[in-house]
């Protein structure tokens, strides 16, 4: 078995607050993304998905347990908003984090800007500005950013979240193929139950804060995952029932979570 | 290859409203109009006695521009206005960017912004050149002191608005200094920079002829105190009209030239395509999926 792309070992995170007082985020989360899967971290608003990100992107430094993950130059992510640079063109956005990225690695990269673009549907928009693009195009963009420095790891938070739903949906399908022809490791923070289900290999359920793992879930219901598959809605009933959202109504399956 | 739909942008409009299909150059040439019809009701029905006609006005003008004095005067003054403003510039720039970054350092220029900004210019030019003595470099030296504080507000505003998104997107990927400084820091520098140029030459303008007033032997506020002191209205108002035209050229030229070069992702924000209006939709993956 290949050694997981990134491990954490009951790592825990508490913040100082003002007054002396501490809070504490994450108590004793043990996590592990096996190499080309696809996890999704899920759990309550707040319950300190971010601070799992930025422990995992090697960013925020962890109060205890151990963390093994990629060399920063390997790592890739996506934020909740697009974040492209204003001033720039999409291609140039793609060009000068690529550029940045080449020192630490140290050898050329496999595939060329344009591949991404053209993967992102973006090859004809190269040369507009992001204000120019619509906020769907904009957050494929910056995902072509982060797959187009080919990392071994791709940080996700709640990439879509700002997105209406149905442009979230169609790049939910960009993401899935993407993530099928690159082979990158993906760990993707969401609190949209059905999100997670459409999307992951495996789904991590995060209590609220301070965050441990409720249960990590395997998800094998064959891609594409359709809605009204009964085994997505059994998976959505356990999982919210799992958070404590269970309230003996009939769940409903709206879209956003 | 057509990508961009032509629905209506949802975004912020652009920089440069359209007013209503007349050209801008329309209604500047109607402020014009005004002012110089105004200017023939003083001189004919309200003050004929005291101010000049606009006919004898612009002759002395035109003799003003076909002469070589005027152009020499000018020079010695746009040059002290430049070294002014480059040291003043500088000097903001600095302390501007210092501000926006630490606490200390913006506690401690806190009040010489305060004062700096409401200073009686006037007494403060005074002052400088009775310490430093009546010539060209103490004026230089005093429109550099005069102009330093408005520009350091201008740039510590800046400084301090950066988007600290942006910021951490260069960290996650590992943006060298270099680079973080070309695409994400002076980009966002650019806005307050330019209205620190505006602001900042207005004041050097205002206050050079100022100070050539008060004690120097040369320049364009040296010659409109001359002809003051001749009770010569004529030649002040062509002074004042010529200066003035100057410092327009210098915007509509100079200026405005800069900052369309500046705000191009914001004006043409759909590049070579010039499609400012229109925002692409996401139609590629529609098709796609």
């Amino acid at each position: 078995m290949p050694e997981p792309a990134a491990v954490l070992e009951r790592v825990a995170k508490s913040y100082k607050v003002g007054g002396g007082g501490s809070i504490d985020v994450l108590d004793d989360l043990t996590l592990t993304a096996e190499r080309g899967s696809f996890v999704a971290i899920l759990g309550p608003s707040g319950c300190g998905k971010s601070t799992i990100l930025g422990i995992l992107s090697g960013l925020l430094p962890h109060d205890a347990g151990v963390a093994r993950i990629p060399p920063p130059h390997e790592i890739a992510y996506v934020f909740q908003t697009a974040r492209l640079l204003p001033w720039r063109t999409i291609e140039q956005n793609l060009e000068i984090t690529r550029a940045a990225r080449i020192g630490q690695r140290g050898h050329a990269y496999q595939r060329s800007t344009a591949d991404y673009l053209k993967a992102a549907g973006l090859w004809e928009y190269r040369s507009f500005y992001p204000a120019a693009i619509s906020g769907g195009m904009q957050q494929r963009a910056s995902i072509a950013r982060a797959l187009s420095v080919e990392p071994t790891m791709l940080l996700m938070d709640e990439p879509f979240s700002a997105l209406d739903e149905l442009t979230a949906r169609t790049q939910r399908t960009f993401l899935l193929r993407t993530w099928r022809d690159y082979q990158s490791t993906i760990i993707f923070v969401t609190h949209n139950v059905l999100e997670a289900i459409t999307l992951a290999s495996s789904i991590v359920v995060v209590s609220a804060r301070p965050a441990r793992v409720l249960e990590r879930i395997d998800v094998d219901i064959p891609r594409p995952r359709s809605l009204t598959d009964p085994r997505v809605g059994a998976l959505q009933d356990r999982i919210l029932a799992l958070l404590g959202v269970d309230d003996g109504e009939p769940l409903q399956r709206r879209a956003s979570g | 290859m057509a990508p961009a739909s032509s629905s209506a942008s949802r975004r912020r409009r652009t920089v440069v409203d359209r007013v209503d299909r007349v050209p801008r150059a329309v209604y500047r040439a109607l402020f014009v109009a005004v002012a110089v019809a105004l200017w023939w009701l003083a001189s004919t029905v309200l003050f004929p006695t005291v101010i000049p006609t606009v006919g004898s006005t612009l002759e002395t003008v035109w003799h003003l521009l076909t002469g070589a004095d005027f152009y020499r005067q000018l020079w010695v003054t746009t040059q002290r206005v430049l070294l002014g403003f480059a040291i003043a510039f500088v000097a903001g720039l600095v302390i501007g960017t210092a501000m926006g970054r630490s606490k200390a350092v913006e506690a401690f220029f806190e009040m010489f912004i305060v004062i700096g900004t409401s200073q009686p210019g006037l007494f403060v030019s005074m002052i400088i050149l009775v310490a430093l003595g009546l010539s060209s470099s103490s004026a230089i030296i005093t429109l550099g002191y005069l102009a330093t504080p408005i520009i350091t507000v201008s740039i510590w505003q800046g400084a301090k608005r950066m988007d600290v998104n942006l910021e951490e997107v260069a960290t996650v990927f590992g943006y060298s200094r270099m680079a973080r400084i070309r695409h994400v820091i002076l980009p966002q520098l650019a806005g307050p920079a330019l209205a620190a140029v505006r602001t900042g030459l207005g004041i050097t303008w205002k206050y050079v002829v100022m100070i050539e007033m008060l004690g120097l032997t040369e320049g364009v506020g040296y010659e409109v105190t001359r002809s003051f002191q001749l009770f010569d209205l004529r030649s002040v108002i062509a002074w004042t009209i010529c200066f003035l035209a100057f410092v327009l050229l210098v915007e509509y030229l100079v200026i405005r030239t800069v900052e369309r070069r500046i705000y191009g992702w914001r004006d043409r924000a759909a590049g070579k395509l010039d499609a400012a209006e229109t925002a692409a939709e996401d139609v590629s993956l529609v098709a796609h999926a």
